[in-house]
């Protein structure tokens, strides 16, 4: 609110101008006590305090006014008030001012000490006016214009008609009494609308019931100052009557809103710490919204944890310093990189921040001994952003005077990086459970690439059985089985197991058929096809993945298999003196991509019998653990082999399985599981 | 499940790593991270201590393939030594034993390369 809108204010000015025009008026022309002489002047009087009043008002009430800087300027009025008496009682014998009356005209040569002090005394009155409207309206949610103004009407009416107080009128003074016993009823009424009270903090409060006993006492001792034949009095009354009245009806309004006041107040201190700690719930609460919103962008969310925590702590500087990754530093506001980076690695060389629990000060001389800049900061806070009790990094405020936060304020800034860190956290789970999706949706591709690789249906051979299970894991292994037409008729097969997981796997399974397809149509020896498959896949492996397989070939007519082993499990033979374990020299695909590969690879030959049976599978079998990490093992696959001689191979592949699945009990499958078994019939036993 | 570690020790110019725990798919990326950091100061002749190790998955000898690779070609190599039977299994199934040195303990790992340095 600046001087100058004051004085653009046409009525406002015309109120100033009334109001000289009154004291020039009083002063050389009005002099008569008759009725039509004092009517014109109160007239005249209550009209210039209109102006002011309603003025003033319509000036000061887009300004919006905190009630602490109120009722502080109604300290200041009240004690400027006091202090202009006593500065009147001071030279009051010097001036015989005593005899100002109606009826006789001021002499000219007392003008200006008359027209300074009803002018200082008037404006310090309608002042107060403006202040206990601006109160009144504070914190209110209703309209409640009527009861104003209703007041104001009644204080203007008591004012108008004061001078039926002299003897002349005693008979209308009934009139006058009613009209001020009306106001003050209204002004005691109004000044029960303190409802802002309630939105103060504890300490405030505090400071308020101090503020409103000195108040009371001030505007007491100011009333008490002018009784009825004072000098004071004569000098206002004796001017106009209104102008007398009103300034005491706002004494009076002073003494009954701050005893109002008083008690509310100090029946409203016991709640108090429960009404702050509830609004600054709240106020975080909008915070924390604001927080909530911007979780899917972890860099933004930086950005307006940075700025509120300024924000809600008055901080000049800002920015946040995250644990995750690389302890980098973020939402730098307020500031530049450059200051933040040489801050922050000060802080770091002085306090080990992981080990801040709590808000930490420290200052900053020591940083500035050493650094010539134009931003001078002396203090820094460290607030750690703490939630379900794991600490996601530091909020870090800055600021250039040297004030501390007191208990109170470090409380919400507290709160606030409590929700912060709430918000930190979800952003991380939000970005782990979307990387979980996608990783889902990964295996489903592999899944699905590993189904369509496999063959659809097992070859059928004249008093031959084939069984094949394929029990694909969560993860997806690389697992693969399969069977070809060989050149020179003969069946091939071939089982294999590509380290790693997921979609790498299932790729390089899917490269592994196409090899195996394409060299067994031109190759029919297990090794040469392994050879040869094994260095194509040096132009495709990585460094760190490789695959096991055993590649063989069955002639039905003869029984005669010939396996190529490539680091893979053992292929049971089982035969009527019990099992044989065939593991031919051999190591990995993949592993070396040298001569040395063929040198190691050995063939291995031998007749599958009648009533003999291979099976063939992968680790995800014998590697099956369970609740006490237990192997399921090679020697309980093989029991289950030799026990179980009568039944179909078919039955017997989904027996291993059932067995497997029991002896896991609650462990997960980790890897895939797949079996593969020939038999070689009897016919005769059929 | 026992955690996996890692922890590694000097003996005269060779590096030793100790293993234990399960080395698999998750922790795989822990051995690589410790035979990264002797690459970085050049160090290429490691013996890998297998005492403590309950586990090893396919992801963890692929690890060892790469690295053994890369220390060969900077004239080291991992030498692995005091496998359990369980373990060494495993690596021997591969046919690890046809391409890559594992001995009995630290004492023939470190005269090995003695030998081959001579």
């Amino acid at each position: 609110m600046q001087i100058s809108t004051f004085i653009k204010n046409r009525y406002l000015a015309l109120g100033v101008a009334g109001f000289i025009a009154l004291s020039i008026l009083r002063t050389i022309f009005i002099s008569g006590n008759d009725t039509g002489s004092i009517l014109i002047l109160e007239s005249f009087s209550v009209l210039i305090l209109f102006l002011l009043v309603s003025e003033s008002i319509k000036v000061t009430s887009s300004v919006k006014m905190l009630p602490t800087w109120l009722v502080t300027s109604m300290l200041v009025l009240v004690f400027s008030g006091i202090f202009l008496k006593l500065l009147f009682n001071s030279i009051e014998s010097l001036f015989p001012v005593s005899n100002i009356d109606y009826g006789k005209t001021i002499s000219l040569e007392l003008l200006p000490l008359i027209f300074i002090f009803n002018a200082a005394t008037i404006i310090l009155s309608v002042a107060s006016l403006v202040i206990f409207r601006h109160l009144f309206f504070l914190k209110q949610s209703k309209n409640l214009n009527i009861y104003f103004n209703a007041m104001l009407i009644f204080i203007a009416l008591a004012s108008f008609t004061s001078f039926l107080g002299t003897k002349e009128y005693e008979s209308m003074e009934f009139l006058t009494i009613t009209f001020y016993v009306v106001a003050t009823i209204l002004i005691f009424m109004n000044s029960l609308k303190i409802s802002w009270i309630a939105f103060l903090k504890k300490k405030q409060k505090r400071q308020l019931l101090l503020i409103s006993v000195l108040l009371i006492g001030m505007h007491i001792f100011y009333l008490a100052m002018n009784p009825n034949d004072s000098t004071y009095y004569n000098l206002l009354s004796g001017f106009s009557h209104s102008f007398y009245r009103f300034n005491n009806i706002m004494t009076v309004y002073g003494i009954i809103y701050f005893s109002v006041l008083f008690f509310t107040t100090l029946f409203h201190l016991p709640t108090a710490e429960a009404f702050d700690r509830r609004t600054k719930e709240i106020s975080s609460l909008q915070y924390f919204s604001k927080l909530i919103n911007q979780v899917f962008d972890p860099k933004e969310l930086s950005d307006t944890i940075s700025e509120l925590g300024a924000d809600v702590s008055g901080a000049d500087a800002s920015w946040l310093i995250l644990f995750s990754g690389t302890n980098r530093v973020e939402g730098i506001k307020g500031t530049g990189f450059v200051t933040s980076e040489k801050i922050t690695n000060f802080i770091r060389k002085k306090q080990d921040l992981t080990t801040v629990k709590k808000i930490v000060m420290g200052d900053l001389k020591e940083f500035y001994r050493s650094e010539i800049t134009d931003e001078q900061y002396a203090i820094v806070y460290l607030v750690p952003m703490v939630s379900y009790s794991k600490c996601h990094g530091i909020l870090v405020l800055l600021k250039k005077d040297a004030v501390e936060y007191d208990d109170e304020e470090k409380n919400i800034i507290q709160t606030f990086a409590d929700y912060a860190s709430v918000a930190i956290e979800n952003s991380y789970l939000l970005k782990e459970s979307i990387e979980k999706e996608r990783l889902e949706k990964e295996f489903d591709v592999a899944r699905e690439m590993q189904q369509k690789i496999l063959p659809e249906k097992l070859p059928v051979f004249e008093n031959y059985e084939v069984a094949a299970v394929f029990i694909p894991a969560f993860e997806v292994g690389g697992d693969y089985y399969d069977f070809f037409t060989l050149p020179n008729g003969i069946t091939g097969f071939v089982i294999a197991d590509v380290s790693g997981k997921g979609i790498s796997a299932a790729f390089v399974m899917a490269e592994l058929k196409g090899i195996l397809e394409s060299f067994s149509t031109v190759k029919w020896s297990p090794k040469e096809i392994l050879v040869e498959a094994n260095y194509v896949l040096k132009r495709i492996l990585d460094r760190r993945v490789f695959s096991t397989a055993v590649f063989g070939t069955f002639n039905p007519k003869t029984g005669e298999v010939i396996i190529a082993r490539a680091g893979h499990c053992p292929v049971l033979h089982k035969t009527a003196e019990g099992i044989i374990e065939r593991v031919p020299s051999g190591f990995g695909l993949g592993m070396n991509y040298t001569e040395l590969f063929g040198e190691k690879l050995v063939e291995e030959k031998f007749i599958l019998k009648e009533d003999e049976s291979i099976v063939l599978y992968t680790d995800g079998v014998n590697e099956m653990k369970n609740e006490q990490m237990k192997d399921f093992g090679t020697e309980r696959l093989k029991s289950l082999v030799s026990s179980n001689e009568d039944i179909g191979m078919n039955e017997l592949a989904l027996k291993i399985i059932s067995d497997l699945t029991e002896f896991a009990g609650t462990k997960p499958q980790h890897d895939d599981i797949t079996l593969m078994i020939l038999k070689r019939n009897n016919p005769e036993k059929k | 499940m026992a955690e996996f570690k890692t922890s590694l020790r000097e003996s005269e110019e060779f590096s030793i790593v100790e293993l234990s725990g399960y080395l698999d798919a998750h922790t795989a990326p822990d051995l690589e991270s410790a035979f990264t950091g002797l690459i970085d100061q050049n160090k290429y002749k490691v013996v890998v201590n297998f005492k403590d190790l309950e586990y090893i998955s396919s992801a963890g000898l692929g690890v060892f393939m790469a690295y053994i690779e890369t220390m060969r070609e900077n004239n080291g190599d991992i030498k692995l030594v005091e496998m359990k039977p369980a373990v060494y299994g495993i690596f021997d199934l591969l046919g690890f034993p046809l391409l890559y040195d594992i001995l009995d303990d630290e004492k023939d790992a470190l005269n090995k390369f003695k030998q081959q340095g001579a």
